[in-house]
């Protein structure tokens, strides 16, 4: 742990106090999400459990291959977020731009294939609201599912979305050069927030791909 | 920090995959009340791999350790709290329940209401001329 400390600020009785501040701060951000996360799983468990069968009805229209490929694309992309870190306690300046590059590629690729999803659900009519047409059930529960299937897969969205554009960020920054061995910490701290939204995607994916898929 | 190796790193990663591919095959199978508890704890083992190596939690201080279990503390109590109000609601559940609410009971109910009418003639005049 004594490898990753940037210059002392006044602030900070030491070095290691400084290191773990920095990684203590990103630790409680990511707590307050996990219960912002949390309301949305909770209120998706209780209508869940109301409305078991229109949910079972209304996610077989998720594409499985999509919603599959995307779950390996963003595992990679943590990998390479891994792989990133590992390269600031280096210091290698070239290995962190390459691998926050891939990173920032597979994020792509996941949106991409999440904006095309979108997409298709547009054309099924599969939108909640005025137009919503689900003959297969009466009722509201398939459309009760689909607001909880935009509303969570949005905000997981807009959450890649700021973590790509503070990817671009340190991409520059490595490009110039800016970390070492003995500063790397934001990458470090990046890397927490990158592997948290992978995090919520392994729950997303079951609770909204895989309810109930053997018919 | 620098005990670990990328190969470390390969190695979850390859078993996240593995583990993603056995959730995905599980749910095209009928294991009765099992198949939400098998992709819940499959989808826990994932989670917990991310944090023990991907985001090191492993190498944290303790105090890190216990504000991340923290995180799992109070989405628990969010979880209990909700279900212990819901699940005990009897007159939400009916004895066969395709819904807990019967849904045609509720959009009888909403027709009746003199709101919905209002809407009704507003939307749709020359239905009831």
């Amino acid at each position: 742990m004594s490898t990753n400390q940037g210059p002392l600020l006044s602030h900070f009785a030491n070095l290691k106090q400084q290191y773990e501040t920095s990684q203590f701060g990103m630790w409680s951000f990511l707590l307050t999400e996990v219960l912002f996360f949390g309301g949305l799983f909770t209120g998706y468990a209780v209508y869940r459990t109301m409305y078991y069968h229109a949910f079972v009805a209304a996610s077989l229209h998720l594409d499985i291959f999509w919603g599959t490929f995307n779950t390996a694309v963003l595992i990679a992309s943590s990998l390479t977020m891994a792989l990133a870190v590992h390269a600031g306690h280096a210091g290698n300046n070239k290995a962190i731009r390459n691998y926050l590059i891939w990173t920032l590629v597979l994020g792509t690729v996941f949106l991409g294939v999440k904006c095309y999803e979108y997409m298709h659900k547009w054309h099924e009519n599969l939108i909640p609201g005025e137009h919503f047409h689900f003959p297969e059930l009466v009722g509201h529960g398939p459309e009760l599912f689909f607001s909880f299937y935009f509303m969570m897969t949005g905000l997981h969205a807009v959450h890649m979305i700021i973590g790509e554009v503070a990817l671009i960020i340190f991409i520059v920054r490595a490009h110039r050069g800016r970390y070492s061995v003995q500063y790397s910490t934001p990458i470090e701290i990046m890397g927490l927030y990158w592997h948290f939204v992978d995090l919520v995607w392994i729950f997303l994916f079951p609770f909204l791909y895989l309810v109930e898929r053997h018919h | 920090m620098s005990k670990d190796t990328p190969k470390d790193y390969y190695v979850i990663f390859a078993a996240l995959l593995i583990l993603t591919g056995i959730t995905t095959g599980a749910a095209f199978m009928d294991f009765g009340y099992f198949n939400f508890p098998i992709a819940m704890i499959i989808a826990t083992i994932k989670a917990v791999l991310v944090v023990w190596f991907f985001m090191h939690l492993r190498h944290m201080s303790k105090l890190s350790r216990i504000f991340a279990a923290g995180g799992v503390f109070w989405l628990a109590i969010m979880l209990a709290f909700t279900f212990a109000d819901y699940l005990t609601r009897e007159t939400l559940i009916p004895p066969k329940p395709v819904t807990w609410i019967d849904q045609s009971a509720v959009r009888q109910a909403y027709r009746e209401s003199p709101r919905f009418e209002h809407h009704t003639s507003e939307a749709a005049p020359a239905e009831h001329h």
